[in-house]
């Protein structure tokens, strides 16, 4: 556990915050870490900047990580889990939500290697779209939305379809809602794939068992999974684990 | 030219050494068990230890008549010398229990279910449908130094403790081990309970009552601010635990606390365990570090010239 001051805090939507910290820890694209709100919880985040979380609002804890300001302080442990393997060439990245948080430090990788980058952004309304000018910068991107109101009216999996169809990626790397995941895997058929997962998360360093799915910690042996350890994860897709251990359906 | 594990360092005829060993008529292939709590709460991860840990059997996360969420985070965090946890003994209960046992029960391990409660009714209510589902022995929380009402809470008294061993031995057919806490004045004394209840094993120690407060922010870290100590920094406190116990009972002892090596599960053997139980030591080597242990274990046990694990048990106290 590391003690940080808050540097930054940074609008992104209405309901999302990048919040930057002074750590100089190495990390992985595609690594996360556990953030302590003294007080209030120790949560997951994905790092989507060396030295930053990009935060979505949606209970206690995260509420609490919007209310920091520049000099509160946080403690963090981590990084943790294995993050991307960035091998190959021709990359596909979908994101939706929150989800391309996590492959926001991937693109920039591949990008600065000269690899060819294509990204696909989706999310509920325009407004909750995430980094749209940062990936722009690094490579071409394509968006739904699910009312519509900007790019493609519908999944960003019909777009990564249609994207797929044009010329196939050797890699696709995918982070968003588990359903979205689940046909992520399915589009890809043959394509490598790699997906990074969610689950309920205690210990974060593969002792606790709480982020268990299929026979894998999330935590330590992921939250990146390729395709074929998806295909013998029968919750994959289906079901997470809540705090307590029961199964709780999608 | 390439240097590969020789199972047989002088010649084919050298016999290695024998680590299986039988605790209450139960086999096990090597010496070591995954302990309680550790990746132990579904099915898949319990098969996952077994077969690709190496683990000689396996003991489930403690399991309660309900579902329990435990303690909210941070509830596990690494110190220099040691894991310090107020997990809270979450659990989905025995009702959800049962499918993930049924999973681990197809590997060729014994499976041991860690259960707890609060009354030995209870206790024995979760060891009969533990013993439906198919478990090979249960091993009666009565240790967790921080879940009130539970565990060190049931453990501390020995008349308490014979109460609860002897209601579970009359419900179940199958080996009911008892795992003890340091925490008390006189575990030896605890472990005669045991023993004099009808208990088939004593398993020692769980973690010790520990707490770390974050200088900068001027708080415990743990949400529930205290916790339990585990891995190499309580190992001599499980040691002196076991080596007092085996002075008091003549049914077999478990020693848990702090083994990542195999010289430390030598040192429990020595001190008068019969076998060990490793957790923490997952995070420091690995889920393979039940074989890597085993091999450390024979490799010694083959250096000294023993034949056979009861050749070592307990002769630190000879
Ligand atoms: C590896 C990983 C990376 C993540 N990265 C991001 C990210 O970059 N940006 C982002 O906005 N969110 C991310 N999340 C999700 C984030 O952790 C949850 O939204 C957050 O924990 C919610 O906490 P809360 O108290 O605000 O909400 P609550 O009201 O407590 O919970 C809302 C939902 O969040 C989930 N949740 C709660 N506690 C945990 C926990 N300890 N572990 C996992 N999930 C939990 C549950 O599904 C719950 O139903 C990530 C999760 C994981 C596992
Ligand atoms: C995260 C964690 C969870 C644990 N949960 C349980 C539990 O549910 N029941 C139990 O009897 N012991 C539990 N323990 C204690 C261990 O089984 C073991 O007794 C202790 O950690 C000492 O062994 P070690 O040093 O090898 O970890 C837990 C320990 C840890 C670290
Ligand atoms: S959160 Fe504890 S094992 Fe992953």
């Amino acid at each position: 556990m590391q003690v940080v001051d808050i540097t930054d805090s940074i609008n992104e939507s209405d309901n999302i915050k990048t919040i930057k910290f002074k750590w100089p820890a190495e990390s992985k694209p595609g690594q996360f870490i556990m953030v302590w709100i003294p007080g209030v919880d120790e949560i997951p985040m994905s790092l989507s900047y060396s030295d930053g979380i990009t935060v979505d609002s949606v209970g206690e804890a995260t509420q609490a990580i919007h209310a920091l300001e520049k000099g509160s302080q946080i403690g963090i442990k981590g990084p943790y889990g294995n993050g991307f393997d960035l091998s190959g060439n021709d990359f596909l990245l979908i994101g939706g939500g929150t989800g391309i948080a996590a492959l926001a430090m991937a693109a920039e990788n591949l990008s600065q290697a000269g690899k060819k980058i294509r990204i696909a952004i989706g999310a509920r309304t325009a407004s909750d779209l995430l980094f749209v000018e940062r990936m722009k910068a690094l490579g071409e991107v394509h968006i739904a939305t699910d009312d519509g109101s900007s790019g493609h009216h519908g999944f960003i999996t019909q777009v990564a379809e249609k994207l797929i169809t044009v010329k196939k990626p050797d890699m696709i790397l995918a982070c968003g809602p588990e359903p979205m995941m689940a046909s992520a895997v399915k589009l890809a058929h043959k394509i490598p794939i790699q997906c990074s997962l969610e689950r309920h998360m205690k210990c974060g360093f593969g002792i606790c068992g709480s982020c268990q799915c299929g026979k894998f910690t999330v935590c330590k042996d992921g939250p990146v999974f390729s395709g074929e350890q998806l295909g013998q994860m029968e919750d994959f897709g289906k079901w997470k684990r809540d705090s307590s251990g029961k199964s709780v359906w999608f | 030219m390439v240097e590969t594990f020789n199972r047989f360092p002088q010649s084919p005829d050298v016999l290695m050494a024998d680590i299986k060993i039988e605790i209450a008529g139960i086999r096990l292939e090597n010496p070591t068990m995954l302990a309680s709590g550790i990746l132990g709460q579904t099915g898949q991860s319990l098969l996952r230890i077994i077969h690709e840990g190496g683990a000689g059997a396996v003991v489930t996360k403690s399991i309660g008549l309900e579902p329990r969420t435990g303690h909210g985070n941070p509830c596990a965090i690494e110190l220099k010398n040691g894991l310090l946890n107020a997990m809270g003994l979450p659990n989905p209960g025995i009702d959800a229990f049962g499918s993930e046992l049924k999973i681990a029960l197809k590997s060729n391990a014994p499976v041991i279910a860690s259960i707890f409660a609060d009354t030995g009714e209870k206790f024995s209510t979760l060891a009969s449908r533990m013993e439906e589902h198919g478990a090979h022995a249960v091993e009666l929380n009565l240790s967790c130094p921080h879940a009130e009402k539970y565990g060190l809470d049931m453990g501390s008294d020995p008349l308490k403790v014979s109460d609860i061993v002897g209601q579970v031995k009359d419900s179940v057919k199958i080996p009911v081990f008892a795992k003890l806490s340091p925490m008390v004045p006189d575990i030896g004394h605890i472990a005669l309970a045991v023993q004099e209840a009808g208990g088939d094993a004593v398993v020692a120690i769980n973690t010790i009552k520990a707490m770390r407060i974050e200088p900068e922010i001027g708080m415990p870290v743990l949400k529930n601010n205290v916790g339990g100590i585990s891995g190499p920094a309580i190992k001599p406190a499980g040691i002196r635990a076991v080596y007092e116990i085996a002075g008091k009972v003549d049914i077999p002892i478990i020693g848990v606390g702090g083994v990542t090596t195999g010289l430390d599960a030598i040192e429990y053997i020595m001190a008068g365990a019969s076998a060990v139980q490793i957790g923490s030591g997952v995070h420091y080597r690995g889920i393979d570090v039940f074989q890597k242990v085993s091999q450390e274990i024979s490799e010694f046990m083959d250096r000294k010239g023993y034949a056979s694990l009861q050749d070592i048990i307990g002769i630190a106290r000879d």
